[in-house]
This record gives C-alpha cells, sequence and structure tokens, in this order.
C-alpha cells in the first residue's frame, strides 16, 4: 500500500512538475527576473526588511532564545545559486517535481483511503489544496516578487504554517462533517489565523514598481490553480489506477482468510 | 461463525495497515515539502523561482 502511493505520488508529481515549471517559465519567472533587477547588484537574496525587524528577537521572554537560532538557522544562506539560463530553470524544474511529488503524497494518502474515488471528486480535492496551500494563507501574505519588503522570515513561516494546518483542517471539517458544529467548528478554524493577522512589514512596497508585484500575484494564482487541478484530477486517476487496483486488501476475499 | 470473524477481524487488520501507510505517505510528504520549501542554505538558491511562485514565505 505504502509502495504504491509512493509509486503513484512519483507519476503525478513528475508530471505536474514538468507541466506547472513550463508554465511557471512563461508565466511567473520573467516577472521574478524582470523584479530582480531592480534590486541592485546584489541581485537576489540581500534580505529586504521594513520596521519592526529584530523586534521580536531583542524582546526577551522564554522563547526569545529559541527565536534566535532558529532565526540564525533559516538565514544561514549559502552564496552558491545557479547560473541565469539553462542550470537556473534545471533547478526551477527538480524543485518544483519534488513539491508536486510532496503534494500529492498528501492528496493521494487521502484519496488511498477512498476506494473508487473519480478524477472528477480528484479536482474538488484540487481545489482544497489551492484553497488551502495558496489562496487561504496568500490572503495574508501574498505571493512576492524578490525585492518586497516583508517581515522577518520566521513569522512569516510561522504564520503560513499555522494558516495552512487551520485551513486545511478546517475545510475537511466543513466538506467531510455532516453535523453542523463540525462545519461551524471548521468556519471558526479557517478564519481563526485571520483574525490573528500575518505579519506585516512597517513600510508596505519593494524595489520593484508596484504594478510588477500586482501581476505577480495573478499570474501565481493562475499557475497554482492548473497545478492544484492537475495534481487533484490526474492523482484521483492514478490512485484509481495503482492504489486500489494493485492493493489486494481491499477486495478482501473471504476465501484467502477461511484457508 | 468462525469465517465471518475472521473476516472481519482481517478487514480491521486491513484497515489499520492501510491507516498506516496513509499517514506514513503525508509524513514523507511533509518531508519533502519542507526541504523544497522551507529549508535553508543552498537549497534556498536553487529552489528560488519554484518558491517564489508557489508563494511559500521567502528571504
Amino acid at each position: 500500500m505504502f509502495r504504491s502511493i509512493v509509486f503513484a505520488s512519483c507519476l503525478v508529481g513528475l508530471l505536474t512538475g514538468f507541466v506547472v515549471t513550463g508554465l511557471q517559465l512563461v508565466v511567473t519567472v520573467p516577472v521574478i527576473h524582470e523584479a530582480e533587477t531592480y534590486e541592485g547588484d546584489d541581485h537576489t537574496h540581500e534580505q529586504q526588511t521594513g520596521a519592526g525587524e529584530e523586534t521580536a528577537a531583542e524582546s526577551g521572554g522564554v522563547f526569545a532564545g529559541l527565536y534566535r537560532s532558529l532565526h540564525a538557522f533559516q538565514h544561514a544562506e549559502s552564496e552558491w545559486e545557479p547560473k541565469d539560463g539553462w542550470q537556473r530553470s534545471a533547478y526551477t524544474l527538480v524543485a518544483n517535481i519534488l513539491t508536486a511529488i510532496a503534494f500529492s503524497l498528501l492528496l493521494l494518502a487521502a484519496f488511498s483511503l477512498r476506494p473508487g474515488i473519480q478524477w472528477t471528486e480528484g479536482l474538488l480535492w484540487g481545489t482544497g489544496g489551492y484553497a488551502t496551500f495558496f489562496v487561504l494563507p496568500a490572503l495574508g501574505l501574498p505571493p512576492e516578487i524578490p525585492g518586497s519588503f516583508a517581515a522577518d522570515l520566521v513569522p512569516r513561516q510561522g504564520w503560513w504554517l499555522l494558516t495552512v494546518s487551520c485551513s486545511g483542517a478546517g475545510l475537511a471539517l466543513i466538506i467531510l462533517k455532516r453535523q453542523w458544529a463540525w462545519k461551524i467548528a471548521g468556519a471558526i478554524l479557517v478564519l481563526a489565523p485571520h483574525l490573528i493577522g500575518a505579519p506585516q512589514p512597517g513600510i508596505h512596497g519593494g524595489t520593484a514598481p508596484a504594478h510588477l508585484a500586482e501581476a505577480f500575484i495573478w499570474r501565481t494564482a493562475f499557475v497554482n490553480a492548473i497545478f492544484w487541478l492537475l495534481l487533484g484530477g490526474t492523482g484521483a486517476w492514478t490512485s484509481n489506477k495503482l492504489i486500489h487496483r494493485t492493493n489486494p486488501s481491499e477486495t478482501t476475499e473471504p476465501s484467502a482468510v477461511s484457508r | 461463525m468462525s469465517t465471518t470473524a475472521a473476516t472481519t477481524k482481517q478487514r480491521e487488520h486491513t484497515l489499520e495497515q492501510n491507516l498506516w501507510a496513509a499517514l506514513s505517505a503525508a509524513l514523507l510528504g511533509l518531508v519533502i515539502l519542507y526541504g523544497v520549501g522551507f529549508a535553508p542554505l543552498q537549497a534556498h538558491n536553487a529552489a528560488h523561482d519554484a518558491r517564489h511562485s508557489a508563494a511559500f514565505p521567502c528571504h
């Protein structure tokens, strides 16, 4: 069972990774490259932060030590970066395939517990993934082009994780449970991270023109929608063909037991 | 009677196995996701454009 989930996820991830990389290279990556031209010499990874940087680390408290070590770990970036052109695109492809395999594993883990799932239902699951991993977190932390002013990385990653967990659990409760009490609990979970609010920079904006930042949001929204629909649709189809068909436990032959 | 009891037991057993398989697969997915989307160092620069496009919080 485990092996067939992993195998099916790799197939779905490879396909989705290739398709989405093709789309990204045409739709989103040109915007990233253009934004980088406004960043100056150190064109990628100079951290751009607004006011409010370091305040959480300086304020002492029980978690300050942990926060500082996490902060140092997350900022320990190397100087190496892929050369523009084929090398950079190849790494984007690898990263996309890995991301797609990772999300496929999550989706197909769920599909494996739902025998007979059709690709149309897979599309709905894909839409759920799109809402959980893209739309809802993006409401607080919109997709950013390089050079955007942003709050410190660790709190943003924390909020992103919180939002993704709450949104996933909340949507699951709303859609999969029948009782109203669960649905309401789910709705509260979905809303909670937004009531807390995402970490925001002191100053909004960035080095690149605003229209570029705005265009990037809509372009990533489009690419990620395709990504999730493809993952959901092909994921359900593959799951039907590979996981449920090859898994003997699902046909549970009584003859095998009584023997 | 013993056959039905055995069948039910077997069914419960496979259900539990399937659940463990699903959970392990999901966990593997989360580990890979951390590696691509959140791990620092060289992974960051290599996966840069993919991370921005997926709207993961990035530098």
